[in-house]
């Protein structure tokens, strides 16, 4: 058994035993690869199954009702089970009531930065980079306008530096910007049952892989739902009395 | 010492309770000085030993050396001269050892002969920790304080260190002078948590002093110590997941904070009202925040993740809500409901950089509604009527009706 192989095993053991707290030293050692983050949203998992991959600048982009800030939302719960998650709302746009928990409060592992007042959403880059510099988070995302060309590619620079998977969700891409990877998002064109009874929405819609490595071409569908349970807050105990439809 | 039944009971009732407590090798020393007490519990053959009142030089004589906090080259030095007990230090006149050996010579020889002014635990000084510069003449920006400042915070750190503490939180007491007369301009600097780490210290003070111009020429400041905290060194621990540090966190995005103040780390709380304005709020936390965030560790940090599960095909839809509800132009229809739609061109831009993925103006709706909410009759009271609207091609907004001026306003979108 070579040396290399008696190594990893040696290194899984440790793992397995201690998490991450055994770590070489960094340069003694060759790094392992750690994997990205899983949305658990079905069309989005099926076209990158590695997840939004760590030491890399992930894209999505999508007009609005295209479920993109459904999808971040998503992501940043899903991560938030593994690591500590920075996002950016650089237009001051997010409703705090969907980023609640059950506990009324959104999870102790999640950083959201926001601008004191509106109109300073060119800021976000500046700042999703000061969050990136620090290299506490293993996921930093940028909700806003998407950053210049040459801002991104500084940010992927950092991203790779600090081990840290960076994600922008911009309405638009910005002209000459490269990201690893793209996912482009729109209403789909047929409804499932659109706007009905009590404010109840479903519609699909479309998530297609622009650009990536080891990920699925095509488009997948997923469903987007909304159900209005903000309105009135009726306890478990009792019925929800609110009239079918009103006229 | 008289009334718990002398030395000789005190020092037994500290051996039991030592040996109570787990330490079977526990030696108690007795003695009028820090030196001698310490030199006692060294003391080989016996658990406990009591230096008679007046007899620590005398108990000194034939200690070595090594009990003694030395520098290591006075150690070395006095060993090569041939000096081994405390004895034949203390026989040495004052003026030869402060000649030969400094003030390091002139300390030891005082320990030699008994004369200690330690205490073994030393109450808190009365007082707060402070240190003063003037300014001659006054100064006009606040540039020069990059340089002061730095030296003011050491002197206040060296007198907390002392008292085994490190600040929790500052005041910088600006004098300056105004047209009439002196005035004092008083700034607070809190840090995440009680730190003694210059670096975060600084930065905290030029940013509170920068913060705001100053009133006149500055002739002087001031920076005070008001709150302190325990000085402490967390012990690593080896089998923990690395975890950022609250003070590294906090001084590596000083510049975020400056720029977005506390809402540059928010969490969402929320409060159950029904106006979807009100529903949740973002609390900006500040860097009151950042040590909840840091003691924070992920569930499944260690965990081993799951296999390739596929996850939902179903996806939630989130608000967007716009700072501040525009108003639209809507034709009605029978009772009040929204037939049409106009989020009137000129103010689309405000919506964003994504306003080409708006409706166009001026179209025909599907809409769901009203749901009437009013309240906050404490406040001037608020009457609206809100409808789910939808335009042809999926788009769906948030729309209301003021009860009180009949306009409409978007309140935001789904996204």
């Amino acid at each position: 058994m070579s040396a290399a192989i008696d190594l990893n095993r040696l290194r899984s053991e440790l793992e397995k035993r201690f998490g991450d707290a055994i770590r070489p030293v960094p340069g003694t050692a060759p790094e392992r690869e750690r994997p990205g983050f899983r949305t658990g949203v079905r069309a989005l998992d099926q076209l990158v199954p590695g997840g939004i991959p760590r030491r890399a600048v992930t894209l999505w982009t999508g007009e609005a009702t295209s479920g993109r800030t459904a999808a971040v939302r998503a992501l940043v719960e899903a991560a938030g089970a593994e690591t500590r998650v920075a996002l950016v709302d650089a237009t001051r746009t997010l409703d705090p009531a969907a980023w609640c928990g059950a506990d009324g409060h959104s999870v102790p592992g999640l950083w959201v930065a926001r601008p004191p007042t509106a109109g300073r959403a060119e800021e976000g880059a500046w700042v999703a980079e000061q969050l990136l510099r620090t290299g506490a988070f293993g996921l930093v995302v940028l909700d806003g306008p998407a950053p210049e060309a040459a801002e991104l590619h500084r940010l992927r620079a950092l991203a790779r530096e600090t081990d840290t998977a960076f994600l922008v969700s911009a309405p638009q891409a910005s002209p000459g910007a490269r990201a690893d990877v793209r996912l482009e998002f729109r209403r789909g064109e047929a409804a499932v049952a659109g706007l009905g009874t009590g404010g109840r929405f479903r519609r699909r819609s479309g998530v297609r892989l622009a650009k990536g490595s080891g990920g699925r071409a095509g488009e997948k569908e997923m469903e987007l739902v909304h159900e209005p349970t903000h309105r009135l807050h009726p306890p478990a105990f009792a019925p929800d009395r609110r009239a079918a439809a009103w006229t | 010492m008289e009334r718990r039944g002398g030395d000789a009971a005190v020092g037994r009732a500290l051996r039991e309770a030592a040996l109570e407590a787990g330490f079977p090798d526990a030696k108690v020393g007795i003695a009028a000085s820090c030196i001698a007490a310490a030199a006692a519990t060294r003391e080989r053959g016996t658990a406990l030993r009591v230096v008679p009142v007046g007899a620590d030089a005398r108990y000194l004589r034939r200690r070595s050396l090594d009990i003694l906090p030395l520098p290591n080259d006075l150690r070395q030095t006095l060993g090569l001269l041939g000096l081994k007990t405390c004895g034949e230090l203390a026989e040495l006149t004052p003026a030869d050892v402060e000649l030969r050996f400094g003030a390091a010579g002139v300390a030891a020889w005082r320990l030699a002969r008994g004369e200690d002014g330690r205490w073994p635990f030393r109450p808190a000084e009365p007082g707060l920790p402070a240190a003063d510069a003037d300014f001659e003449p006054p100064i006009r920006t606040t540039e020069p304080l990059r340089f002061v400042l730095p030296g003011l915070i050491d002197s206040v750190c060296a007198e907390l260190e002392r008292r085994q503490r490190i600040p929790a939180r500052l005041r910088l007491i600006l004098h300056v002078e105004t047209m009439d007369g002196a005035a004092e301009d008083a700034r607070e600097v809190r840090p995440a948590r009680a730190t003694a780490d210059p670096r975060v210290l600084a930065d905290l003070c030029r940013r509170a002093v920068e913060e705001r111009p100053l009133a006149g020429p500055l002739v002087g400041i001031r920076l005070e110590a008001p709150e302190a905290g325990a000085a402490r060194a967390d012990q690593l621990d080896a089998f923990q997941a690395p975890a950022p540090d609250p003070g590294a966190l906090h001084a590596a995005l000083l510049p975020v904070f400056a720029r977005w103040g506390d809402g540059a780390l928010s969490g969402a709380v929320r409060h159950g009202a029904h106006l979807p304005g009100e529903h949740a709020a973002w609390d900006a936390r500040g860097s009151a925040g950042i040590v909840p965030f840091t003691d924070f560790r992920p569930p499944s940090e260690d965990a081993p993740r799951s296999g390739p599960e596929l996850g939902s095909g179903v996806l939630p839809l989130c608000l967007r809500r716009l700072p501040a509800p525009r108003p639209v132009r809507v034709r009605e229809g029978q009772g009040r409901r929204p037939l049409a739609v106009d989020l009137q061109v000129a103010q689309r831009d405000e919506l964003g950089p994504g306003e080409t993925s708006f409706p166009p103006s001026m179209w025909k709706t599907l809409a769901e509604g009203p749901e009437r909410i009013s309240g906050a009759w404490w406040e001037g009271g608020n009457a609206r009527e809100y409808w789910r609207v939808a335009s042809p091609d999926g788009w769906l907004g948030l729309f209301y009706r003021d009860a009180a001026t009949g306009g409409w306003f978007l309140e935001g979108w789904y996204d």
